[in-house]
């Protein structure tokens, strides 16, 4: 068992569905592309989760890198396959996993903000990323892969805008016990998004970075500045900033922060 | 992993509350599986009896951009947005468009990805046939239910 301690596929999963099947591989480019390929294929199961101990060629959005030294993190990908599951309700699926991040980063005395839409930090610096990738048919969603990247025990980062809870906390954790509480926190998340989504939806906004303070933006692409304050985000997840006394909503593309 | 290391992990596995784990390595692909002694819950949405959920969507202005439809010029089916967002062509900048101009394409198959709110979704076909047009341009941002190709079912 040495060659294989700590590794992790040892995770206790106190759970109903999420987490109950697990894809381990000590070593793969990304969590997400294997996922995709057990979907593809007919072998993923709902739930199902697919976890590396070294992510090679991780992604952030749109083909940034993400960077993980191995056994140091948790990259993993969470497989949903639910029966009914509407296309416009899919913002859900990020309230979902930035609260369950959220909840066992209070657990462990890390009070992590979501920088909207979906990245957690910590005092300015990143902690984790989620990047899900869905399929659609029609007004339904098919199925889900969504992939954590989490900075657990590294102690240096190459990027100097990045931070890991070792950093943060001067402690090394299991990471296996870890993911455990982070599976069950997603999967009661989830339920919770089933039956009270705006519940949800109000434990992201109390962890949203900026919300109700006054900030200095800017909109795309025409670069015009203006001073706002973040209210919220709407049913899709776009961006409520209130200016000049008036609501106006921002798409990802439409609206930057200005930070001089 | 020697006998003693699998049956190591066997043990672990009727301990944890998993169900199945597959490990795949370079020297091994394994696959323990345990069928659960409790019976497992399914989650079944409640039936759609009226339930008193807080009308959340009232409040917000939906905009449903409702388009006059063009009258059907042919048979030609087009394949809409499902959502608003950001309209891509292709997985990443370097691969290849999913469908182009006279590719056929089959029910379930993906045409494109809509991006929004750092969500990325694979659109899938709901029509078989021929791609006729591409109606809209790599990167640029759609509407709900704006038509995205148009397919000849012929």
């Amino acid at each position: 068992m040495q060659k294989y301690k700590n590794k992790l596929y040892k995770i206790p999963a106190n759970t109903v569905f999420i987490g109950k099947k697990l894809h381990y591989l000590p070593t793969c480019h990304s969590t997400n592309d294997i996922a995709a390929t057990l979907i593809a294929s007919g072998h993923a199961e709902n739930g199902m989760v697919v976890i590396t101990d070294h992510q090679t060629n991780g992604k952030g959005q749109l083909g940034n890198a993400w960077e993980a030294k191995p056994d140091e993190n948790i990259t993993m990908s969470v497989i949903l396959i639910p029966e009914q599951f509407q296309a416009r309700d899919q913002f859900g699926l990020t309230l979902i996993t930035t609260v369950a991040i959220n909840r066992i980063m209070h657990n462990l005395g890390i009070d992590v903000e979501i920088k909207w839409p979906n990245d957690i930090y910590y005092k300015g610096k990143k902690l984790g990323g989620i990047l899900i990738a869905n399929s659609l048919t029609g007004q339904l969603l098919t199925d889900s892969i969504i992939g954590i990247g989490l900075n657990v025990n590294q102690e240096s980062f190459e990027i100097g805008q990045a931070v890991s809870v070792k950093i943060i906390t001067g402690r090394s954790y299991e990471l296996s016990g870890i993911v455990s509480l982070l599976l069950k926190e997603i999967e009661e998340c989830y339920q919770l998004f089933k039956v009270n989504p705006e519940g949800l939806k109000r434990i992201f906004l109390s962890r949203l970075m900026g919300l109700g303070k006054k900030g200095k933006f800017q909109r795309l692409p025409s670069g015009e500045e203006f001073i706002g304050v973040i209210k919220g985000v709407d049913e899709l997840g776009r961006l409520e900033v209130l200016v000049n006394d008036k609501i106006e909503v921002f798409n990802l593309k439409e609206i930057g922060a200005k930070t001089n | 992993m020697k006998t003693k290391e699998i049956q190591d992990l066997i043990d672990f596995i009727s301990k944890s509350g998993l169900n199945e784990v597959n490990i795949e390595t370079e020297e091994l692909k394994i696959s323990i599986k345990r069928s659960p002694d409790v019976k497992t819950t399914e989650y079944v949405s409640s039936p759609a009896v009226a339930q008193p959920q807080a009308p959340q969507a009232s409040a917000a202005p939906v905009q449903s951009v409702e388009k006059a439809a063009e009258p059907a010029k042919s048979n030609y089916i087009e394949i809409k947005s499902p959502m608003i967002g950001t309209f891509y062509r292709s997985s990443n900048p370097e691969s290849d468009s999913f469908v182009s101009v006279g590719d056929t394409v089959e029910i379930g198959q993906t045409v494109c990805i809509i991006e929004a709110m750092k969500l990325f979704n694979e659109i899938e076909s709901d029509v078989s046939g021929k791609i006729v047009k591409v109606l809209v341009d790599n990167a640029t941002p759609i509407e709900y239910d704006q038509p995205l190709f148009l397919v000849d079912p012929s």
